[in-house]
């Protein structure tokens, strides 16, 4: 029973700890401790009986799905946001470091301040990553819609 | 031993059938499963359980605390008016789906193919 108990341990920590899954796993074990007593009395080894009981558990997918389909979408709405997000940043990017470039070059030469427009660089870049930010911010809470 | 993919649609129905023949808890329903079918079937745990968690959402039916095994007590379930109108419906569906499915195995033997050939 040790063994049995040690399986269903392993198989439901790949599972988010909630109350509701810590039930389902008592659950899950008063069936498999009962399934297992009555192979006992019907002849099985110990080996058998453990064997048998654990080859009929099934897949853990199943209760995950069963128990955290929320997750499961949450998930998918997180990597939906994240594939919008990226592709607009991207887009954005491609078209605001020319533009800085073109500012830094222009700025260099027509102002002849090398010396100066270095300063551009750290301040597009803080620009740009309160722009990306922002706008992963706004596609996370635009999908996360309840 | 029949495929999940098979299978998959009518888990419910077969809960429910059980369920008709009276209340029951969870382990009894796995094995009266696994008898019904002469051992041809045996439901793993995992979909006799999150069968059980699913139906109880949808209101097909509904669960109670029963008798103690080892200091615990048996979840009990039984077949809700929602569970046996599902559970008509289900059963029309399969003889309906029966009824489509032998018109084509009419139609390869009139053929005169071997109605279990495949390509």
């Amino acid at each position: 029973m040790e063994v049995i108990k040690t399986y269903l341990e392993t198989m439901f920590s790949a599972l988010p700890q909630t109350a509701e899954s810590f039930r389902f796993k008592n659950e899950l074990l008063i069936n498999m401790e009962e399934k297992y007593n009555e192979f006992k009395a019907a002849g099985k080894s110990e080996n058998e009986a453990v064997g048998t009981v654990i080859s009929e558990f099934g897949n853990i997918d199943e209760i995950a799905e069963a128990l955290g389909g929320q997750t499961d979408l949450n998930q998918t709405r997180n990597k939906q946001a994240n594939n919008k997000a990226e592709k607009i940043i991207g887009t954005v990017a491609s078209v605001y470091w020319p533009l800085v470039v073109g500012a830094y070059l222009l700025w260099s030469f027509l102002g002849d301040s090398w010396d100066k427009s270095w300063l551009i660089w750290p301040v597009a870049g803080l620009i740009f990553g309160a722009i990306a930010g922002g706008l992963g911010a706004y596609f996370y809470s635009g999908n996360d819609k309840k | 031993m029949i495929s999940s993919e098979a299978i998959r649609g009518y888990i419910d129905l077969i809960i429910l059938c059980v369920l008709e023949g009276g209340e029951s808890y969870g382990y009894e329903i796995g094995k009266s499963i696994r008898e019904i079918t002469g051992g041809e079937y045996i439901i793993k745990e995992t979909t006799l359980y999150s069968a059980f968690t699913r139906m109880e959402r949808g209101g097909l039916i509904e669960s109670y605390p029963g008798s103690v095994t080892h200091g615990k007590p048996r979840t009990y379930y039984r077949m809700t008016k929602k569970g046996r109108g599902f559970r008509q419906e289900k059963l029309e569906e399969w003889e309906f789906t029966k009824k489509i499915i032998s018109k084509f195995i009419a139609k390869l033997t009139e053929s005169g193919e071997k109605s279990d050939g495949s390509h």
